[in-house]
């Protein structure tokens, strides 16, 4: 019941997660998914001749499955450009209806097409082969292209066979179904010849098809800190009874070119290998059934009889581990440059999203952005429990060349990626739920730094800290309270920076939070001030102490004379209110001494130092201060 | 030659075929494993155990 409830229903399943797949990389509507979906069922539906003699349940199963690839994934483009055209969608005919209503009313021409497509095609092709079925046209071919593979030796015809089988895997083609019917008409299970069902089963596909117990045991040796060295681990029980498709689907090998040479010709290797040690008599013919899940090792010795048969399979195994080597290795780096690649694409993403002042929403996509938003939350999680995280500590200057304390800043050096953008580590954090274990593990790396300065050096100095406005939806002032009252740091050595957008998202929660934290004893500074849409009421306000002019002022200020006349009044209005002013992204000397003569006298930015490691920012503010 | 390959080997990588593909597989992986796990278990040769799947009836619910 099981096995025909899964393997018996998999073309089904497959034209579902085909058009799924197929609008999630379109970046569709949750309503168009099933919208996609329902088409693709129903084109597929059409070329199963139901409720006519011609109807076969085994085109449900896997026989089926490239006949559900090809018509899912073709009735998804039909559907997804017949959507485009405007005069299909009875848009006339939706006004003032319901969501959902909409929705089907718009899709039932283009549906409609699809479907009549779809049993059109099956029928014209009926009519002219005598054949209906897309599953049925498939199968003949295959069947008609490796029906005399048997009219050759019997090496040769098992050469074939195990060929063909592999690389229609390699395509994703339940290859051993579809030419089970061959394989048991030609070859039969066990016979008096050499190359039977069984054969293939014991001596080739070990592990599966592709003989994957081979890539199994090279990444479990080779590969075991990667992505696909932990897949492994998590699908060597399966592989043992010769089930690969974590393995085929997860690395994946299905459709990887790097990986198509030794996935199909490893079987080809192993079956020489077995071949030979039969024809020598090393091996007794196979006269008898193995069942195809039977583990390696145990297949080996039912088959025959003795030590040797395990012996043959060792010898194969191992001819598969040394063929599959290098090309694993090649895949493991074009699987990090692709990772890589995909990172910078969402980097991108973020910085326009950043300029246009939008929020970005990239967990939830379903294309390869969402995917790599999503395996980089789940190493977030990981780093921040293992505190792969860090902070740097960029100092800031008086224009007396006194050090006057650093902001720190938040660093991940990711294992494959490198160094990740800190507002993408952010955004992370806030759309995946974990910015409160975030900012505890900033808080304690922050207020550690403070002590560890403060054991060093004597004289008084502060470190800036960045919180957002979902920090302020948790319990941020108490656990700062706790920590500080812990190390006992006084409370005017931590100061507290939220940017100008934060302040304005919650304003209420914001408001009591700020209090609380003034009331504790903290600075308070705006960052990226000029950014944003500048509440002056905020700077009105007497929770604020400091206000960081933004880059995009203070970067191109000689060039610009709107800019010099921007910072002037913001620096002019920080002084009537008792605020005061930090620039950041102060890079040159003409720059410092412009803003000097606006009447901004405090600075960060690479003129002075780059963000340093604790122990190179503690030397640097000892020098600048024995000056 | 090699740079044509890695070229060609990326243009298919990144296509959107490929992506479509490679994801509706990796989704049916849960469905595909029930069905072969529920098959080595019916399936695993050992004369005793196979009598006992017999006589309990087990062999109809795998």
């Amino acid at each position: 019941m099981v096995y025909e409830g899964t393997y018996g229903i998999f073309s089904v399943a497959l034209v579902i997660t085909i058009a799924y797949s197929y609008a999630m990389e379109k970046n569709e509507s949750l309503e168009n998914v099933v919208m996609y979906v329902v088409v693709a069922l129903a084109a597929f539906s059409a070329q199963l001749n139901l409720g006519t003699e011609d109807f076969d349940v085994a085109g449900l199963g896997t026989t089926g499955c490239f006949a559900a690839m090809f018509i899912g994934y073709l009735s998804c483009m039909a559907f997804s450009k017949l959507r485009r055209c405007h005069k299909l969608m009875l848009e006339q005919y939706t006004a003032g209806m319901g969501g959902g209503c909409v929705l089907a009313i718009r899709t039932l021409i283009p549906l409609g097409i699809v479907a009549a497509g779809s049993g059109g095609l099956n029928l014209l092709i009926g009519r002219i082969t005598g054949i209906y079925g897309c599953y049925q046209w498939f199968n003949h071919i295959f069947y008609a292209a490796c029906q005399n593979i048997a009219d050759y030796s019997n090496f040769l015809s098992g050469l074939l066979y195990t060929f063909a089988v592999n690389l229609m895997w390699f395509f994703g083609l339940h290859g051993s179904h579809i030419l089970e019917a061959v394989a048991v008409h030609n070859f039969g299970v066990t016979g008096n010849v050499v190359f039977s069902k069984a054969f293939y089963d014991v001596y080739v596909a070990m592990g599966g098809c592709g003989t994957t117990v081979s890539v199994l045991i090279a990444l479990l040796l080779f590969f075991r800190k990667e992505r696909t060295g932990k897949l492994a681990g998590l699908a060597s029980f399966t592989v043992v009874f010769n089930l690969n498709e974590m393995l085929t689907f997860g690395i994946p090998i299905i459709l990887n070119p790097i990986l198509l040479v030794p996935f199909v010709l490893t079987p080809v290797v192993c079956y020489c290998l077995a071949y030979a040690a039969t024809v020598c008599g090393f091996l007794p013919v196979l006269t008898h059934e193995v069942v195809w899940s039977t583990p390696v090792g145990i297949g080996g010795y039912l088959a025959s009889g003795s030590w040797k048969g395990i012996a043959v399979q060792a010898v194969g195994i191992l001819a598969g581990i040394l063929f599959y080597l290098p090309f694993l290795k090649i895949n493991q780096r074009m699987e990090v440059y692709k990772a890589k690649r995909h990172v910078q694409v969402l980097i991108h993403e973020l910085q326009e999203k950043e300029e246009q002042i939008d929020q970005p929403v990239f967990l939830t996509r379903g294309d390869h952005i969402g995917m790599i938003s999503r395996m980089l939350l789940l190493d977030l999680k990981h780093a921040i429990k293992n505190k792969e995280l860090y902070m740097l500590y960029q100092p800031q200057v008086y224009s007396d060349g006194i050090c006057i304390g650093a902001e720190a800043l938040l660093r991940w050096n990711h294992p494959v990626y490198g160094m990740i953008y800190p507002p993408l580590i952010i955004y992370l954090a806030e759309a995946g739920k974990v910015l409160p274990e975030l900012e505890q593990f900033i808080i304690d790396e922050v207020t550690d730094g403070i002590v560890q300065t403060r054991a060093q050096y004597d004289s008084d100095f502060k470190i800036s800290v960045n919180i957002t406005a979902h920090s302020l939806l948790w319990d941020i002032e108490g656990y700062i309270r706790q920590t500080m009252e812990q190390k006992e740091i006084d409370a005017h050595m931590l100061w507290i920076e939220i940017t100008e957008q934060d302040i304005l998202l919650q304003t209420d929660v914001v408001v009591r939070k700020l209090e609380e934290l003034k009331k504790q004893g903290h600075k308070l500074l705006i960052d990226d001030f000029g950014m944003g849409h500048t509440s002056l009421l905020y700077l009105q306000s007497e929770y604020f102490d400091v206000v960081k002019l933004d880059g995009s002022l203070t970067r191109p200020l000689l060039k610009s004379h709107t800019n010099q006349k921007i910072v002037r009044s913001i620096i002019e209005l920080g002084q009537e209110l008792g605020v005061n002013v930090i620039a950041e992204f102060v890079e040159n000397r003409e720059q410092r001494d412009l803003l000097d003569t606006l009447g901004c006298h405090c600075y960060q930015g690479y003129l002075y130092a780059k963000p340093l490691e604790l122990e190179e920012f503690i030397t640097y503010m000892k020098q600048m201060n024995e000056k | 030659m090699k740079e044509v390959l890695k070229r060609g080997m990326l243009k298919f990588e990144n296509s959107f075929f490929s992506h479509v593909v490679r994801c509706a597989l990796g989704m049916i992986i849960p469905l595909v494993l029930t069905g072969g796990i529920s098959c080595a278990v019916r399936d695993f040769p050992v004369a005793p155990y196979q009598m006992f799947l017999t006589q309990g009836g087990w062999e109809m619910v795998l």
